[in-house]
């Protein structure tokens, strides 16, 4: 059996994922209160890819969940979970914009 | 071992028996925290579909104070980090270190708490409740959610607070606390998409 440290953590992973994530922090907020003015389509996609760089950051960091086999039993839930919270997400998303676009006009056959 | 649970080693413990329960009962606990994973995407796709429907009423450009946001988000990402450094403590058996890292944890919890609710108050107060339009209502619902897991996450860091005072670090002491840690981290990452989602794309729609 492996030993702990693998599964806690070591003060190394902890302190590595508080400066990631706090870089990660600042680099969105900073964009937002000082950034150039930017595109708001580009600003968004810039926002969405550092928050999931952030979580990607603390999954590693503070809940070790690694590709290893010890880790595989809450990897794969993870896995299976981020497919159905795309799904939630993107057809709520979907089914509401079709639904609004057809209220609006009003001249659909 | 060939079975599937996670194996999770503890300092103090020989038997294998124990590697196995702490092992499955971290494994429940992990399939939980994705349950409410889904809990927490139901609320932010109502929340994404919602967000424009200002009733005539404020937006969250009118709302929303960024750099008090920033100051909770730094709370809850030093209270995460301590939360781990309790761990850390917890596996040396140094009940003194793990005292401290856990009563830093609850002092930053209730300075994010603290500021939400202040937040919320000053929202109310100024008629812009729930109530005021599905924008809101969305809000309410979402960072509110967020908030109660935050609390009842303080409520069972002060139960194990007493119960390392009492009783020490007992090895069921040790199983809850790796528990207690995930949930912690997994709020905190919750968080991520709340501060990008609502505040920081808020302010900019």
């Amino acid at each position: 059996m492996k030993t702990s440290a693998a599964h806690h953590g070591s003060l190394r992973s902890y302190l590595g994922g508080f400066a990631s994530s706090l870089f990660l922090t600042l680099a969105s907020f900073g964009l937002v209160l000082y950034g150039p003015p930017l595109e708001p389509s580009f600003l968004f996609g810039m926002l969405a890819l550092l928050a999931i760089l952030q979580i990607i950051v603390q999954i590693y960091f503070f809940l070790h969940v690694d590709t290893s086999s010890e880790q595989l039993w809450h990897l794969l839930p993870l896995l299976y979970t981020l497919l159905i919270v795309i799904l939630l997400v993107g057809g709520t998303l979907w089914i509401m914009h079709n639904a609004n676009l057809h209220m609006m006009s009003g001249m659909d056959p | 071992m060939t079975t599937a649970q996670p194996p999770l080693e503890l300092a103090n413990i020989e038997r294998e028996q124990d590697h196995d329960s702490v092992g499955l009962a971290t494994f429940g606990f992990w399939l939980y925290l994705m349950t409410d994973c889904v809990l927490f995407a139901a609320l932010f796709a109502t929340y994404a579909v919602l967000h424009q429907n200002f009733a005539g009423g404020p937006t969250g450009k009118d709302l929303f104070d960024i750099p008090y946001v920033f100051v909770e988000t730094l709370c809850l990402l030093l209270s995460s980090t301590s939360a781990g450094l309790a761990l850390l403590a917890m596996q040396r058996l140094d009940r003194t270190r793990l005292l401290y890292w856990l009563g830093l944890t609850v002092l930053l919890g209730m300075g994010f708490i603290g500021m939400e609710l202040h937040e919320f108050i000053r929202l109310v107060n100024a008629g812009n409740g729930p109530q005021r339009s599905a924008f809101l209502s969305a809000f309410f619902t979402l960072v509110g959610t967020h908030g109660l897991h935050v609390t009842v996450g303080l409520i069972w860091m002060t139960n194990m607070i007493l119960q390392i005072g009492f009783r020490g670090i007992t090895f069921p002491i040790q199983s809850r606390l790796i528990r207690l840690s995930l949930f912690w981290h997994f709020l905190d990452l919750i968080w991520i998409g709340v501060f990008t989602l609502v505040y920081l794309m808020g302010v900019r729609s």
